[in-house]
Order: C-alpha cells, then structure tokens, then sequence
C-alpha cells in the first residue's frame, strides 16, 4: 500500500512537471521544426506552446536558442536564466546558457 | 522493504525523466560581429610582416617572395570586402623581435596615422617547404611463390607549412587582436610548386581572417529539447 502511494505521488507529480498534452504536442512541432531549420515557425509554435504551459523551463531553452538564431543574444540570455530559475538543475540549460555567455563575451571587441 | 522502496523512487525518477522528452544536439551557424570595429570604406594600412626565416641562420628552401604573396593576397582579399587597402612594403619596422615590434606603439601610432588608416596589419609569416619523401615497407605477394614479402618503396612528397601570426593594431598603436594561424599539408610529389603550395596552404585561413573585420557566421552547438 506504501509503495502504491509513493508511485502514486511520483508518478503524479511527473505529469505535473510536465506540459500539458496540448502544450507538448505543440512544442514538440515546434522542435521537429527546428530540426529542419524553419526556426521562425519553431519559435511560434513554442511561444503557442508556453501560453499553454507557461512554466515549462524546457521553452524557454528552446526560445533561447531561436532568439540566438535571430542574433538577437541579450533577449537569448534573459531566456536561459528564466530556464534556470525555473529549473536551476538542469545540466542541458545550464551547458546552453555557458556556451551563450562565452560567445557573447568573445564577440566584445578587445580595444574596449 | 526501504530498498525495495528505493528502487521504486529511481525507477520513477527514471520514468518522470523519460517522460520530460530527449535533447537533440543542434548545431548553428550565429550571426557574429567582426573582431574589430570597422566599416566599409575604413582605410587598413597592410605593412611588411617579420620572415621568420630571416630572423634564422637556416638558408631558406622557398624561391617564392612570401612578403609579397602574403601582403598581394591580404589586400585583395580585403578589398573585396569594401576597405580601403594602402599596402606599403617599405615600411622599415623597428624590430623583427616580436615583442618589441608589438610593444612600439609610438612607431606604429606615428606609421598609422601617416597613412590615414584605422587599423594596420603586421606580424610574421613561415612559409616552409620541405621534400618528404622517404621509403616505406609495403607488403606484396609473389607471383613466383604466392608468398608475402615485404618491399620498400619510395614515396614522393612535399610539405608545406605556413604559419602567421597576424596582429591588428589600431590608430593608438596597440595591438588590438592577435591572431595565430598554422597550415600543414603533405603532398604527393616532389618539387611540388611553390606558389600552387603557398596559396593552398592559405585558403584555409581566409576565413578567420576576414571574420576580424566582417561581421559572420560562427559555428556553435546548442542543445533542444523535444517534448
């Protein structure tokens, strides 16, 4: 019976943690998408996606990402810290958003 | 039973991972600024570089001009890009010891200046050709007998190396951004032409060069999650 409650519990709280059936089905598009290289179209289906699901930190990885696409790397970062404030554990944000603050850094000329 | 209970947490911890969707490795090709800050039109000063091989006792193998090669392929490839290329050979740099050319800011500030320019190009360049060729053992099977010997055989190669360092000295004199470069190829010939060689062993860099001064793309990998 313990064991049922525990595995109840878990089991339940992994279907919170994670998007609702919609959101996923949806962010899940948007990254066959990205995977293909459309990611204008990526980006607005994980926007659709976060509307649904709004504190999904694995969106705003993937936005992250689209916005870096864009170059636009100030609205990148921003997205990768609400990731980690969202998940502060996760390896896969935390690689992404070290790897983004290098390239920012390395792109400030030196003379300045 | 709390290790029966235990397993049941990680198979769940498992199963809640599993159930958070896989990352997919991504890579990207990002819009980049140029290294240095610049514009069309801006005027780039291409002064002489150090020959490595001057500054050694070792007679040098290269029957090519690499001073002139190099600063020619410099400024045309910049010229394609829009800046204006003053290339000035006769320049008399005050050191060929690295370190005291990079640290004479006034010499360089004075020499920028007189050109108008914004930023200059200098630094050293090793152009090395070398014959490789040597024997090697290879196997090969009798007709005569069916067996397997061994032969030595002799291979025609040529090496070619070309190493620059590359500095990027803006109007004040300071060396701004310095910039390694290193090609290594083996070719199969002798006598392999010279000229043929320099050019092929500097098509490689192009690229980083020219990221100094234009915005581009650089590569980077990023990781997505699917869901």
């Amino acid at each position: 019976m313990r064991r049922l409650i525990i595995l109840l519990i878990l089991v339940g709280l992994s279907a919170c943690s994670t998007a609702s059936s919609q959101a996923k089905q949806i962010a899940g598009f948007g990254t066959e998408m990205a995977k293909e290289g459309l990611w204008r179209e990526a980006e607005f289906r994980w926007r659709q996606a976060l509307e649904l699901s709004p504190d999904d930190f694995r969106l705003y990885n993937n936005l992250a990402i689209a916005a870096e696409i864009r170059g636009d790397y100030d609205e990148a970062l921003e997205l990768y810290e609400k990731a980690l404030n969202l998940n502060p554990r996760d390896k896969t944000v935390r690689k992404n958003y070290e790897a983004t603050r290098q390239f920012v850094d390395s792109q400030l000329p030196d003379s300045e | 039973m709390k290790r029966l209970d235990s397993l049941l947490i990680v198979s769940c911890l498992i199963l809640s991972s599993a159930l958070m969707g896989s990352t997919h490795r991504v890579d990207l090709r990002l819009p980049a600024k140029a290294a240095v800050s610049i514009e069309e039109g801006d005027r780039i000063l291409i002064a002489p570089f150090v020959l490595a091989l001057a500054q050694s006792d070792e007679k040098p193998k290269t029957v090519i001009d690499v001073q002139l090669e190099l600063t020619d392929y410099l400024a045309k490839l910049l010229r394609k890009k829009k800046f204006d290329i003053v290339v000035d050979r006769a320049i008399v740099l005050p050191s060929a010891n690295l370190d005291r050319l990079k640290a004479d800011t006034e010499f360089w500030k004075e020499t920028i200046t007189g050109y108008n320019a914004k930023y200059a190009l200098s630094g050293t360049v090793d152009f090395r050709v070398e014959d490789r060729s040597n024997y090697e053992t290879e196997e090969f099977v009798s007709a005569y007998d069916k067996r397997t010997y061994l032969r030595q055989i002799l291979v025609e190669k040529t090496g070619l190396a070309l190493e620059i360092l590359l500095y990027v000295i803006d109007a004040e004199g300071t060396v701004v951004k310095e910039l390694p470069l290193k090609t290594f190829m083996d070719v199969e010939a002798r006598n392999y032409d010279q000229l043929q060689g320099f050019f092929e062993t500097i098509y490689p860099m192009e690229e980083s060069i020219l990221n100094l001064f234009v915005p581009h793309k650089a590569k980077q990998r990023r990781y997505l999650f699917g869901f």
